[in-house]
């Protein structure tokens, strides 16, 4: 399976329709805002030199590799 | 004085080091306990509070310079400086032990030394360990008194065996003196030690220096996992209970989740939530091959500041009776406690923390705290209105989903669900938290916090992270599911986007739904493999 979020829908919000509530907001992913705090991830991950999982390293490019599409 | 021959070589060759006046030892009976918080109101360790409106409860101020734990003092002694990590501070084990002799020689000299036996965990359950700890402070003892479970009954539970396990636990609060204050991990030695401090988590040295650090060490060697993580259950109109682990960096909400108090609409249903734990979780695979997990703690070691009626009735309920409270402000009027978020009436005839005497209003209209930010409660988890039935249950809990978060303005959706148990333990990894930005709309400085466990992890984050992809797989697909939510997202003018508090029960039920594959959800850019 992938990774994912909740349908808009599937968030219950009885009770707090007086309170605006922006789901799709709230779920959305800001492409830009990520690519920035990859950035400092990398820097985060840097540190730990040949002792980080290569696991570790497999996600962080996929990751980027999901977001440059 | 201890069966256990081992224990016993130990606590001579300590009291030898110390040079206390007595030694006497912590049976758990509430009458030695009760005669240690009279000794301590005469000495002025302690102040009793209003009997009436708060039975059992005392107050306790620390010096000014100890009111918090304090990261650049703690250090992890692996036997190298790799095994200890980037991110922790290190010394040479034999360098550590020859500096703190110096400093524990005769510092007990004129004092009482207490030794405390006590199990982090329900007595006898096979996830428990067992600790002693010695100490000078009767505030120390009577902490101890709430957050573990102490006493003869550990020590029967220890037993005999010259090789029984036992966390060796050192506090001597000698001068308190903060260029000489040193609390240390020695992990292949099971040793904690600490030194000049008198405050919470530099002294209590159960819950993050042995719960935490040397913990997470033992899991690694012995394949479990001790973390950072609140413990809750939910439990739907049918009556069936399930449990979540949470871990977030602190100042994010993790005791307020594991109280949360249901939407109306849900409460009517008959939804209920039970809490087992606030702050560390130990997580075993069980029989069946689930993750199971159990709170070490016996009780709340709570941040006051902001526990009210509104935001924590649980906690604040939790906090009626036999609790401590550290640094926190006095109401002189009637003897019972305030803080900043208790409510809006600042006590007229107040004592602020730091001891003197104020009018509360004009004292917080001029910008002061009444209460020092970290003041505490130390709360037993038994007051708890919404403790678990299975908080003593020797087997723990079984484990539907682990959930990860952290305060982020713009990054991170409310909500979403790891691929699989690579790419959770990935999320885990990369947590983060954001600072209060100055301006609105402005995001503040990120901060790092990998499973919440940067201050705590007893050894090399990277292995540690190596460590939960080992448990992963060995727990296959009976492993929990993984998600990362954030209750913070901001919107442009810089205002909270989603209410929290009891309404993030919204999103915890969604989380179950996905465990039992009752809802579809849509696939994210952030997670595809």
């Amino acid at each position: 399976m992938q990774s994912v979020v909740p349908k808009a829908g599937d968030i219950d919000i009885t009770g707090l329709e007086d309170e605006n509530i922006d789901i799709e907001g709230l779920l959305a992913i800001d492409k830009n805002v990520w690519l920035e705090d990859i950035a400092n991830i990398e820097e985060y991950f840097a540190q730990f030199g040949d002792r980080l999982p290569k696991e570790m390293a497999e996600e962080l490019t996929k990751l980027k590799a999901n977001l440059n599409n | 004085m201890l069966q256990n021959k081992t224990a016993q070589a130990w606590l001579d060759e300590m009291a030898a080091m110390c040079q206390p006046d007595n030694i006497v030892l912590i049976t758990g009976e509430e009458a030695q306990l009760e005669a240690l918080r009279e000794e301590a109101v005469k000495t002025g360790e302690m102040i009793k509070l209003n009997e009436e409106k708060l039975p059992g409860c005392y107050y306790h101020r620390t010096a000014e310079n100890d009111v918090a734990r304090v990261e650049d003092r703690t250090f992890i002694c692996t036997p190298t400086k790799e095994e200890a990590g980037p991110i922790n501070n290190w010394m040479a084990p034999d360098e550590m032990y020859a500096k703190l002799k110096a400093l524990y020689a005769g510092s007990m000299k004129g004092r009482t030394m207490y030794v405390i036996p006590y199990s982090m965990g329900p007595v006898g359950s096979p996830f428990s360990k067992i600790g002693i700890e010695l100490t000078d402070s009767i505030y120390v003892v009577l902490n101890m008194a709430i957050m573990t479970r102490v006493g003869q009954k550990v020590l029967d539970q220890l037993g005999t065996a010259d090789d029984a396990e036992f966390i060796k636990c050192l506090h001597a609060k000698k001068d308190v003196n903060p260029d000489d204050r040193y609390i240390v991990q020695f992990p292949q030695d099971n040793t904690i030690w600490s030194i000049n401090s008198a405050y919470g988590g530099n002294v209590l040295l159960g819950k993050k220096c042995f719960a935490l650090r040397i913990a997470s060490y033992l899991g690694k060697n012995q394949g479990w996992m001790a973390e950072h993580m609140l413990i809750l259950g939910l439990e739907n109109p049918q009556g069936e209970v399930k449990y979540i682990c949470a871990a977030f960096p602190s100042a994010c909400g993790k005791t307020n989740l594991a109280m949360l108090i249901p939407p109306e609409y849900l409460k009517e249903q008959g939804y209920k939530v039970w809490t087992v734990g606030d702050d560390i979780s130990w997580l075993n695979i069980g029989p069946d091959g689930r993750l199971y997990a159990i709170n070490p703690e016996a009780g709340f070691f709570g941040v006051a500041p902001g526990t009210s009626v509104k935001t924590n009735f649980n906690a604040l309920e939790s906090t009626k009776k036999n609790t401590i409270f550290t640094n926190v402000a006095i109401n002189n009027d009637d003897m019972t406690v305030w803080w900043e978020g208790l409510d809006k009436n600042p006590p007229v005839n107040a004592t602020e923390w730091k001891g003197a005497k104020v009018n509360g209003p004009e004292y917080t209209a001029e910008g002061n705290n009444l209460a020092h930010p970290n003041s505490r409660f130390t709360a037993p988890a038994i007051n708890c209105p919404c403790i678990s039935p299975e908080f003593e249950n020797p087997q723990g809990v079984p484990v539907d989903a682990i959930v990860f978060g952290g305060r982020r303005a713009k990054c991170a959706p409310l909500v979403y669900q790891s691929r699989d148990w690579q790419h959770g333990t990935f999320i885990g990894a990369t947590m983060a938290s954001e600072t209060t930005a100055a301006a609105a709309g402005a995001v503040g400085v990120v901060r790092r916090d990998p499973m919440a466990m940067k201050p705590f992890v007893g050894y090399n984050m990277a292995d540690y992270w190596g460590h939960w992809l080992e448990m992963g797989k060995k727990l296959g697909d009976k492993a929990p599911k993984i998600f990362h939510v954030n209750w913070f997202r901001k919107d442009d003018e810089g205002h909270f986007m989603w209410p929290g508090f009891g309404d993030n029960m919204r999103v915890l039920l969604w989380i179950l739904d996905r465990c039992a594959g009752k809802v579809d959800a849509d696939e994210v850019a952030i997670g595809c493999s």
